[in-house]
C-alpha cells in the first residue's frame, strides 16, 4: 500500500503535465515565441514582443495563454473521448460582465480592459519591417457586443498527448502595420483581426 | 469521560469561531425600491469586510505616490462628490476631464463613470486607481504596499481568509463600502413614507419635477440609467466625446450618463465637465430651452418648457428635499483607518 501511495505522489506531477494540452503557436511551421524575428515569404519580418489571448476549454475553464509565460502554454485537463473537442477563443458577453475579478480574470494581468467595456481577448505587439523600414504596432483587440463579438467557437481535432496547434500565418501577413498600427477599441478592425486569429486555429 | 468530551466539542466550536468569524449583513432595500443589481453573493457584506473597504476609500495608498485617496475626489459632507473643483485633480497636481461625480445608491446602477465603461462596481476601482490623471498607481503596486502593511494584511485575513491580497480582494473590499452608501432619507423619501408633508412651494415644485424632468431622472433613484444630452453644448477644452469613447458608434457622441439628484444640493459643481457651480444656474439652464445647444436628446427637444422665476424657485425648492443630511452626516461613513 504505500509502495502504491509513493508511486502515485511520485507521478502525480507527471500525469499532469502529460496529460494536458500544450498550445502551440506557429508560422509557416517554425514554432512562434517572444523577441524573435520571423522571416515571412512576402519578404516582410515580424518581431512580437507580447502575445497573450483567452482561451475557454471544456468545463467553462478559461485560461490566459501568454507566450511570456511558458506555464500557461499547458491547458488544464480535460477529456478527449471522442478526440474532438469545442473551444471558445475569447470571453462570451456573460463571461465579459460577470464581474469576476480572480483568477484569469484578474485585472493585473493587463486584460481588463480600464478604459473600455470588458476585457481584451487578444493583445500583440511587436515591429514589422517592410521593405527595410520598421513599423511597430499595437492591438488590443476586444469587444463583445453584436456584430463585433470578438469570440469564437470552434471543433477541433485533438488526441491525447497531441498539441493543440495555432497558425499564424494569416493573422501575421494581415496586420495593417502601416495603414492601422494601433487597435485600442472595439469594432469591425478588432473584430477582422481577431478572426484572422481565430481562423488559425485547427 | 463526559468532561473530557465536552472540552473537546467546546475546543472544536471554539476553533470554528475563530476559522471564520465574520457576520453576514443583509443589504437594506429601502420600501419601494427596484431591486439591487449588485451581486451580494459573490461579495457578501460582513462588517469586517465594510470597515476594510472603508480604510480602504480614505487611505492614500492605492495612489502611486500615497497622495491621494478615493476620498480626495469623492467627499462625504459633499454626497462623496468633489466640491469646488470642475474636474478633479489627480497625482501631481494634474486635472483630469470629468467631475468626479457623487458616490450613492451604487447596488441599483447597471453600469458606472459618466460614459458606462465600467460594468461591475467591483472592476469600477481599477480605473481611478491606475488612471495617470487620478492615482497613477498600478495594482502590483498597491498589492505589495498592502501586503507590507501587517494591519492591512490581517483585515485580509480576517475577511477573506488570506493574508495574500489579491486584486479581486482589494475591489471586493471597497464595493463593501461604496455599495453601503444608500442614501433613502431626504425629506421626500420621509413625505413617501407620510412621515413629513411638503410645503406648498415644493408641493408645486414637485408637480413641475414630474412633469418635466422626471422622465430621465426617474424616482425613486432619480436616474434612469440612460446616456443622454441635455444642450448644454460642447466643451471645446476637453474634448470628450462621452458615451462614444465606449460604444465606438456616432450616435452615442456627446452623450454622457443620467446623474442622480439625490443629494444634489450639496454635489456641485454639475454636468460632467462641473460647468455650473450653482443648483440655481444647473435650473436656469433647463428653464431656457432657446439657449440650448447642439445636441440634445429627444426627450429633452420634445419638452421645451420655459419655466419663469417662480417655478424655478419651486423647482430648486424641491430638489433640496432630496437632501439627505443622515447620509451625509452619517459617522459610520466618515473617515476611518485600521492602520495603528
Amino acid at each position: 500500500m504505500f509502495n502504491f501511495r509513493f508511486l502515485t505522489i511520485l507521478l502525480l506531477p507527471f500525469f499532469f503535465v502529460f496529460g494536458q494540452i500544450k498550445v502551440e503557436l506557429r508560422s509557416h511551421g517554425v514554432p512562434v515565441t517572444l523577441n524573435q524575428w520571423y522571416a515571412q515569404p512576402n519578404g516582410d519580418s515580424i518581431y512580437l514582443n507580447e502575445f497573450k489571448f483567452y482561451l475557454a476549454v471544456p468545463s467553462d475553464s478559461l485560461v490566459l495563454v501568454d507566450l511570456a509565460e511558458q506555464a500557461s502554454l499547458h491547458l488544464p485537463y480535460f477529456s478527449l473521448d471522442d478526440e474532438t473537442v469545442l473551444l471558445r477563443i475569447g470571453m462570451d458577453s456573460v463571461m465579459n460582465t460577470c464581474g469576476r475579478l480572480d483568477g484569469p480574470y484578474d485585472p493585473l494581468l493587463g486584460m481588463y480592459w480600464a478604459w473600455n467595456t470588458g476585457y481584451t481577448q487578444l493583445k500583440c505587439k511587436g515591429i514589422a519591417c517592410r521593405a527595410g523600414k520598421q513599423y511597430p504596432f499595437e492591438y488590443h483587440l476586444g469587444g463583445y457586443r453584436s456584430p463585433h463579438a470578438t469570440n469564437v467557437q470552434k471543433w477541433v481535432r485533438l488526441k491525447e498527448g497531441q498539441s493543440l496547434f495555432i497558425h499564424l500565418e494569416r493573422f501575421l501577413s494581415n496586420l495593417p502595420v502601416q495603414t492601422q498600427p494601433k487597435i485600442m477599441l472595439p469594432g469591425p478592425m478588432a473584430h477582422q483581426l481577431f478572426l484572422k486569429f481565430t481562423e488559425g486555429m485547427q | 469521560m463526559k468532561t473530557a468530551l465536552l472540552i473537546v466539542l467546546s475546543l472544536g466550536l471554539c476553533a470554528l469561531a475563530l476559522v471564520d468569524p465574520k457576520e453576514e449583513v443583509d443589504f437594506f432595500v429601502p420600501q419601494g425600491w427596484p431591486k439591487p443589481r449588485y451581486n451580494f453573493e459573490n461579495n457578501p457584506l460582513s462588517p469586517e469586510g465594510f470597515e476594510l473597504g472603508r480604510s480602504l476609500f480614505y487611505d492614500p495608498i492605492l495612489s502611486k505616490d500615497s497622495t491621494v485617496s478615493c476620498a480626495s475626489c469623492h467627499l462625504q459632507y459633499t454626497a462623496f462628490a468633489h466640491v469646488d473643483h470642475p474636474t478633479s485633480h489627480g497625482v501631481d497636481s494634474r486635472v483630469g476631464k470629468r467631475n468626479a461625480p457623487g458616490l450613492m445608491n451604487l447596488a441599483w446602477a447597471p453600469y458606472f463613470h459618466w460614459d458606462g465603461g465600467a460594468l461591475s462596481l467591483n472592476g469600477q476601482a481599477v480605473n481611478p486607481i491606475t488612471h495617470p490623471d487620478e492615482m497613477g498607481s498600478d495594482l502590483a503596486t498597491v498589492l505589495s504596499k498592502l501586503k507590507r502593511q501587517k494591519d492591512y494584511a490581517s483585515a485580509f485575513k480576517r475577511v477573506f481568509g488570506t493574508g495574500d491580497i489579491k486584486t479581486h480582494h482589494v475591489l471586493k473590499a471597497l464595493a463593501q463600502f461604496t455599495v453601503s452608501l444608500v442614501s433613502y432619507n431626504s425629506k421626500y423619501d420621509q413625505m413617501k413614507r407620510k412621515e413629513v408633508q411638503f410645503s406648498e412651494q415644493e408641493k408645486k415644485g414637485y408637480a413641475l419635477f414630474q412633469q418635466h424632468c422626471n422622465q430621465c431622472h426617474r424616482e425613486p433613484l432619480f436616474t434612469n440609467f440612460e446616456f443622454k444630452a441635455n444642450g448644454i453644448g460642447l466643451n471645446l477644452a476637453l474634448v470628450d466625446s462621452g458615451r462614444a469613447n465606449i460604444t465606438g458608434k456616432d450616435k452615442d457622441a456627446f452623450l454622457f450618463r443620467v446623474p442622480t439628484l439625490r443629494n444634489v444640493e450639496y454635489s456641485f459643481p454639475y454636468m460632467h465637465d462641473g460647468r455650473f457651480n450653482k443648483l440655481k444656474e444647473v435650473v436656469g439652464h433647463y428653464a431656457q430651452p432657446a439657449d440650448w445647444n447642439f445636441p440634445i436628446s429627444s426627450e429633452l427637444q420634445k419638452k421645451k418648457y420655459s419655466m419663469n422665476s417662480a417655478q424655478q424657485k419651486d423647482l430648486l425648492a424641491f430638489l433640496k428635499t432630496l437632501t439627505d443630511r443622515g447620509f451625509l452626516f452619517n459617522p459610520n461613513f466618515s473617515y476611518f483607518s485600521l492602520v495603528k
